[in-house]
């Protein structure tokens, strides 16, 4: 088997430690079909398409499965994947549908909503969503757990945007979430500079100054964040140039906890999603579907 | 000419509901409007008032899934 490598090392000016890229698969690339939920937990990447395939990632091996699901409904159309703390999967299967998946990829269990759900996302034993009609000044996140149809608990930090428009309404509130850890998700509304990070009780706004650059989408800035460990960020900044025709994030940034730069990198390859983040260590999936590896030592 | 008011009366909260979804908006994806306003024109030609309605409301969840993977699809 012939490795994969790609080595590249950039020292920004300024930075504390240079960072450092290399492609670290070697099998077929990843599909390429639009990523519509993405989960981490027990040291694997989760992975849903609209195609729908589930595409699992283990995080010490950087192992790939990848599983077309099976057991839907004609109509679904799949969006979000929650992976919860006693290991279940989750999705929105339709908006009024919320699905459990085997690992094997396979459709377990279907609770009807009353409400219909926008995003999905996971928190420790309970799913977070935002459901419609989208309230104006008040949470519009909220978590339960799955199986539980009753009133959520609000999520703090984020409350219904207004806009002009109705149509308008669901661009200025969609939310993004980013890799967790332990207790602590980072989310970001989809056209904001500032993540939030909250534990479900609390929450603290981060800034970043490298969403200001002149290589940044300023219309969806920020692509993907992972928390690495006690003290990292890991930011994936959108590039203002599409890749593939996609947007994409084009610049991996490491921050400290309160979002100061320690170092970044314009990656060789654009990256569509984070996959799994260390203190020392990123992982991304590339535009070419292959995996990169990004380290700070 | 009862019939033709009948269908204009039946068809003017679902042109009213689109012309304000629509109106004055910055779109987030150019193609997600276009379907929306096919959506809402099938709609409007349902058989019935209540169906029409129904008819829209599923039009504006699709309208919620074609700008989630627009905007947040990776």
């Amino acid at each position: 088997m012939t490795p994969l490598f790609l080595s590249v090392s950039l020292i920004v000016a300024g930075a504390v430690e240079p960072l450092h890229a290399r492609l670290v698969s070697a099998g077929p690339p990843l599909p390429s079909s639009l990523i519509v939920g993405r989960a981490v937990c027990a040291g694997t990447t989760w992975l849903l398409t609209d195609r729908p395939v589930l595409i699992a990632v283990t995080h010490d091996r950087r192992a790939v499965t990848v599983r077309p699901v099976r057991g839907l409904q004609p109509a679904d159309r799949p969006w979000g994947l929650a992976c919860l703390t006693d290991g279940t999967l989750w999705t929105l299967a339709t908006s009024r549908a919320l699905v459990r998946l085997a690992p094997e990829a396979i459709a377990r269990e279907r609770i009807e909503l009353r409400w219909p759900r926008l995003v999905l996302f996971g928190w420790l034993d309970r799913v977070l969503f935002a459901q419609l009609p989208l309230p104006i000044a008040r949470p519009i996140l909220a978590s339960s757990p799955p199986r539980d149809t009753g009133e959520p608990a609000p999520w703090p930090k984020f409350f219904g945007r207004a806009a002009e428009a109705r149509s308008d309404l669901l661009a200025r509130n969609l939310i993004n979430c980013g890799i967790g850890r332990q207790r602590h998700l980072p989310c970001w509304f989809a056209d904001d500079r500032r993540v939030t990070v909250s534990d479900g009780a609390s929450a603290r706004s981060i800034s970043f100054a490298a969403l200001y650059g002149a290589d940044v989408d300023a219309s969806a800035p920020i692509w993907d964040v992972a928390i690495g460990g006690g003290d990292t960020l890991w930011l994936l900044v959108t590039a203002v140039a599409p890749s593939r025709g996609h947007k994409a994030g084009g610049r991996l940034v490491k921050t400290n906890r309160e979002g100061v730069e320690q170092s970044s990198l314009q990656l060789p390859t654009a990256a569509r999603t984070i996959l799994s983040a260390t203190d020392t260590t990123c992982v991304v999936l590339t535009v070419e579907g292959t995996l990169m590896e990004v380290r700070s030592q | 000419m009862t019939t033709r008011l009948t269908r204009l009366l039946r068809i003017a909260p679902i042109v009213l509901a689109a012309t304000f979804v629509l109106g004055n908006s910055a779109p987030a994806d150019a193609g997600c409007f276009i379907a929306l306003a096919e959506c809402y024109g099938r709609a409007a030609a349902e058989t019935t008032y209540w169906r029409s309605v129904l008819a829209s409301g599923d039009c504006e969840l699709d309208f919620a899934d074609c700008v989630r993977r627009a905007l947040i699809g990776r």
